[in-house]
Parts: C-alpha cells; structure tokens; sequence
C-alpha cells in the first residue's frame, strides 16, 4: 500500500446560486493579466448547457481525457488525444485546439468616450472594443453567454449530454413549468491521473507530492499546448502573452499560509468544501481499467479510510505527516465522498480520477397531488425521484459515467434527510414515515443530524479543513512567515524569455 | 550546474572558439590572392569551350571556388530550368561586347566591371585561363536561341504549392474549427 494525500474538493450543488462570486474572485487575483484575459480558471456553467469552452464535454470533438484499449485482453490506458509518434507530427500544429472563438474574444468598453465625446444631440456611448487588439467588435459569445439558459434553444439543445435521449424526453425538458437548471461551478480537477500531465511533451506539468496539486512549471513549458487539447475538462489554458500555457493553481500560495482558495473563500452560498483524502497510489492503474460503470466504485475504493489504524501506520511508513492524516481525519471531503456517498466525481469516464467531487442538486419534484394550495410531500417518497425535474439520467452521465444507482442512491438520501428534518421541524410529516424515508435510504438518524449539520450549519473550520504545510517552519529561521503570508502570491522571479 | 559549466568553459569551448576562428579566418586566408590578371587576347584564342561550359554549368569548380555563372545568368537553352534570372542573358554577350570587355568582367581589373560581381568575384577571382575558356564558351554560343524558362520555373512552383496544400490539409483535416460558430449556425437554422 502506497499512501499518498490529496487535497481533494466538494461542490454541493444543491446550494450552488450562480452568482459567479467565485470566478470574479478568481479572476480578480490571478488572470487580470495581458494574455490571461479570456482565462476562466473557475467558470460557473449553467446546466442543461454547452459550457465553456463551446461543448467541451463533446470528446470526439475535443479528443480530451484518457481511453481504454479496445482489447479483450490487458487492454491499455491512451489518451484520446494522440500517441507519441502523433505528438511528435503535430509537434508545431496541434490539431485539437480550440480556437479563440470556441472560447470567446475577450472585450471591454471604451469607456474614455464616455467623457471625451464632444457635445451632440445623442448620449456618446461606451462601444465594445476587443481586448486582443482594441479594435470595435460585435460581441458574439462569452465564457456565460448561456446563463440561466439564455438562449437555450440555441444553447442548451445543443447540450453534448442530451445527444443521447430521444427528441420527447429532450422536448420536455425545455417546455414550460417541466424545465430545469442547475449550476455546475468548475476549477482544475486536480486529477490523480491527469492528462494534461500525460501529454505535456517538455514534461513541465507535475503533481505535487504533499498535497497532490498540478502545476505547470512556467520555466519548463515551451507553449505546445499539448495539455490544452489532452485536458478533458478544458482547464488549461494558454497565455498568448508570455507563450506559457496556465492552470488553476488551487491557490497553493494561500493553502500554504493556511488559508482556503480564494473561490472556496468567496463562496457565498458556502457549498465548497475542501480537506484531505488518503489514498492509496497503487490501486490507480487497476481502478482505470475498469468498465465505465464501476470507475466511481473503484475510486471509493482507493480512497482509504483515516481512522483505520493499518492505514495510519502504511500512511506513517510512506511519509504522509502526522498533521495531514489528523487533517484527513477530519476532512468533510471525506464525509461526502466515502462516508455518505453523496458526492460524486465530474465525468469519471474521462479516466482522469478527478478529485474534485459534486453532491447532485436536488431540484422541485413534480407533485402530483396537492392539497388546498400547498404542497404536500407524498408518502410513497421514491416515486417522486421518477418525478423529480432533473432526470436521475442525465446527472449519472454528468456525474457517474451512467451509473444510475449511485446517483439514485445520493437522493435518496437526500431526500431522506430532508424528510428527516421536516418532521423535526416543521412537524406535518409522521414519525413513521420519516423513519421508513431514512430505512428506504439505508442510513440512521445519526448519519441524517450529521449531513444536515455539515451541510447547512458548517463553520468555517468545518468547511475548509487545511493540511498543515511545513514551509513556514521550513523558512522561519531566515524569512518571517507573517510577511510571507503577506506577499507570497503569483508572479515570476525572471521574465520569461520569449513570448511578446 | 556548476560543474557542468565548468567543464564546458574547460573542454567545449576552446573547441568551439578554434572551430569559429576556423570559419573567420581560414576562408579570409583562403581568398587572399594577388591581383587578378585579365586573360590575354593570346590566351582567349586558345580557351577551351567545351571547359568553358562546364565552369559556366558549375559542373567543374573554379579554382578559387567561386559561384558558378549560371546561378545568375541564362545562356542558350543550357540547363533544364535554364540559368537564373538575376544577371543578364549572356546568350548574345560576345555581340555586344568584345573580349577585352568581358575579360575585365571577368578579372574585376581595368575600367568595364560589374557592380554585382565584382564584390563576390574579388574573393574569389577567376584563373587567367578560366576567363580564357568562359570567353570562348561564350562566343561559342553566340546566336543560339534564347530559352525563357521563367514560366516553367513558376508552373513548378505554383504546383508544388498547391500540392503540399493538399498534403497538409489532409493530415491535418481532423483539426477543430469553429465549434461554436458551426453549432450557433446550426441551431438557428433548425429554429426556422
């Protein structure tokens, strides 16, 4: 056994309002620079929708993410992308790259015409101007352009997740008081078997070994932006400034002086949450060879559990720190994702293993039935997941590569829990029928206090549980490490030299 | 690092200074020769053509290496592209000018020399009896009919290009384009 830790992630989606605090958040601290200006490190995409970059969950359009081999014996991991002899053909053009447009041209206002117009009959106005080259453009898309489903006949018909239900079912869900949304926040999964990794031919993309993190070394980069096409979810990027392709960076400067990232910070929905997950390294080639349906299984698999002892003691020999596993112990990552199994990892049928987990948003279910007005939760609760406006479908194929079960498994206790608390609180539903919600979902009232504590009521601590990172002591004998907290941040020690 | 760099101040880089002072100097000494001396009028009646011809084509090297006639001048219909087009078509040169003319072309020497040649050609001067055999290869071929090449020349170009157009665009046909344009376009046209 070869434990490794890894900072790993959870969305809760049910709480997610869209308000993009965390992308402006992002933004405002790392891609507010010339080059960097149609980065979206964290993005808030709306669900049913096409995303950003245009449809980039559409691998035969993109050829992101890893494959199996189509053997019947010992079949080999690939990636999507290309084999080596093709990496070195397409060396100078590399054929998968999305181009400016797929993404969208960046733009501003000129604002200065505001105030310098001369005198006329009409307000001047402020014209869109390109922030590539500063001319006047007809702004065509942007990195939301279809939020809360503007434009969704356009949009989010378009959906690569639709392709595969029939034209009613699709019809349905655009038709009026059957529709649903969602939002679906996104940042660098931090894979453990990341493609852009893969793909990199100046091997300048590497995982940290204390906290798993992927950076991409800005002196060793030479620009091929072989990670961009290889990355299935899109989450590099490449700066057209200084000729170095960029990732999200998990805000290790800030995760070093103990502090969350700036879009888990920002988060005023609080639905992310952050901690460590012990797993162990050796399982990984095994658990990618498995067929679609069991990839989240065998994920859960590899995640070992902090408490128990053999894993402490393996976790010790393989030099994890004693404060990390008392972090992984107390991780609520570990909560969702192994514990309640209610969160779930993004499309692991890319085969990255991402570590970053989203809890499925619980939407209003249909009622059938309602009583002078209000609505009634129905005894027989699990006729209403049928009901329920998100079909359970197309979340197994966002979430759990079309295994139904798993996710059908998280509503219900969802659900549960919900009915749980209602009777606590509001009273209008009967013991028993709380009590046959929570049997239904297999879990007792304990497990349904504590996911609603974590979820609802969590303090700051409880949210962001941040592994201890030795570099302050490291560098306190020469550095003050209260004035490192306060400068350490992005930026270069040398100038890179190409690039404009 | 240090170490790696030590050993190269040490070992590679005397090597590469000595190779550099190679390509300075040693071409330099290579063309440091006398004054060249025009051919005399003896010494044109004696040239040889059929020499003459191979000093033009470049099939023999001159003496002091310098760039044969034809990659700038066309003569007759010699060569299967023709001669380059930079220098005038030498093909009629004996009907305009005399031997003593060419002669000075030749040598850089006296008063009729060529702006062009005369800086690559005083490095590289031409041997009294090479300038004897151009002159007579070229007198030689007085009257021939001029061939214009230039067209075929251009033809191969054109075709090569649009052949390797045609190459790249196949391998490369997969490439992604317009993602979001084509999908926009699409779907507003299923919308009417």
């Amino acid at each position: 056994m070869k434990v490794r830790s890894q900072v790993s992630m959870v969305f809760h989606l049910d709480k997610c309002i869209g308000c993009h605090t965390c992308s402006i958040a992002c933004k405002n601290i790392w891609t507010d620079r010339p080059g960097a200006e149609y980065m979206w490190w964290n993005n808030v995409e709306t669900k049913p929708g096409v995303g950003f970059p245009t449809q980039w969950e559409d691998q035969e359009k993109y050829h992101g993410g890893w494959e199996l081999e189509d053997k019947p014996k010992n079949p080999e991991l690939k990636l999507k992308l290309q084999n080596r002899l093709q990496t070195f053909a397409n060396l100078f053009s590399n054929p998968a790259m999305p181009t400016m447009d797929d993404y969208y041209e960046p733009w501003t206002y000129n604002y200065g015409d505001l105030f310098n117009s001369p005198l006329g009959p009409d307000q001047p106005t402020a014209r869109p101007i390109s922030r590539i080259d500063g001319k006047p453009i007809d702004i065509k898309a942007g990195p939301n352009w279809d939020d809360d489903l503007g434009g969704s006949n356009i949009y989010a018909v378009k959906d690569p997740l639709l392709a595969d239900m029939n034209p009613e079912d699709r019809q349905r869900l655009f038709s009026i008081e059957q529709l649903f949304y969602f939002y679906m926040p996104r940042i660098c999964n931090h894979c453990l078997n990341a493609a852009c990794v893969g793909a990199c031919p100046s091997g300048a993309i590497y995982k940290r070994a204390e906290d798993g993190v992927v950076l991409i070394n800005q002196d060793k980069c030479r620009g091929w932006r072989m990670c961009v096409s290889a990355c299935p979810y899109k989450k590099t990027y490449y700066n057209w400034s200084t000729g170095k392709s960029e990732k999200c960076i998990l805000c290790y400067p800030r995760l070093e002086t103990g502090q969350a990232p700036a879009c888990f910070h920002s988060c005023v929905g609080r639905i992310r949450y952050l901690g460590v997950l012990l797993y162990d390294a050796d399982q990984i080639p095994d658990a990618l060879k498995v067929p679609d349906e069991q990839l989240v299984q065998r994920q859960r698999e590899m995640i070992l559990d902090p408490f128990d002892p053999k894993v402490v003691a393996a976790a010790k020999e393989s030099g994890v720190p004693d404060g990390v596993i008392t972090a992984a112990q107390n991780s609520p990552v570990y909560k969702y994702v192994k514990e309640w199994e209610l969160a779930l990892p993004l499309h692991p049928e890319y085969r990255t293993l991402p570590m970053l987990f989203y809890v499925p948003p619980l939407l209003p279910v249909l009622n059938a039935t309602q009583e002078n007005g209000t609505q009634r939760v129905e005894t027989d609760l699990f006729t209403s997941l049928e009901k329920a406006r998100v079909p359970v479908r197309y979340m197994s194929r966002t979430l759990s590569a079309g295994n139904d079960e798993l996710v059908i498994k998280a509503y219900r206790k969802m659900i549960a829990v919900r009915i749980y608390k209602r009777h606590e609180t509001v009273g209008d539903v009967t013991e028993e029928e709380a009590n046959a919600a929570l049997e239904k979902a297999g879990m007792g009232a304990e497990e349904a206090e504590a996911i609603y504590r974590l979820t609802s009521l969590p303090t700051y601590q409880e949210r962001f549980v941040i592994p201890p990172y030795s570099r302050e002591g490291d560098i306190e004998e020469t550095y003050d490490p209260q004035q490192r907290k306060a400068e350490t941040g992005f930026g270069r020690r040398q100038a890179p030299q190409r690039g404009l | 690092m240090n170490t790696r760099s030590g050993k190269f101040q040490k070992r590679i880089a005397p090597l590469l200074i000595s190779f550099l002072m190679f390509l300075l100097f040693g071409c330099v000494q290579n063309s440091q020769h006398e004054p060249p001396q025009p051919a005399s009028v003896q010494a044109i009646a004696e040239g040889n053509i059929e020499n003459g011809r191979k000093l033009f084509m470049g099939y023999k090297h001159f003496e002091n290496e310098g760039p044969p006639c034809m990659g700038c001048h066309n003569l007759g219909e010699y060569g299967i592209l023709g001669g380059g087009a930079l220098g005038p078509d030498l093909t009629n040169v004996s009907s305009e000018r005399n031997d003593i003319e060419l002669a000075s072309v030749l040598s850089n020497n006296r008063w009729t020399k060529s702006p062009v040649m005369e800086p690559i050609y005083s490095q590289h001067p031409l041997t009294e009896s090479e300038q004897a055999d151009l002159i007579a290869f070229m007198k030689s071929s007085a009257g021939e009919p001029q061939a214009d090449k230039e067209w075929l020349v251009l033809g191969i170009s054109i075709l090569a290009t649009i052949g390797a157009a045609i190459v790249i665009g196949f391998v490369y046909r997969n490439r992604l384009r317009r993602i979001r344009a084509t999908m926009v376009e699409e779907a507003e046209k299923e919308l009417l």
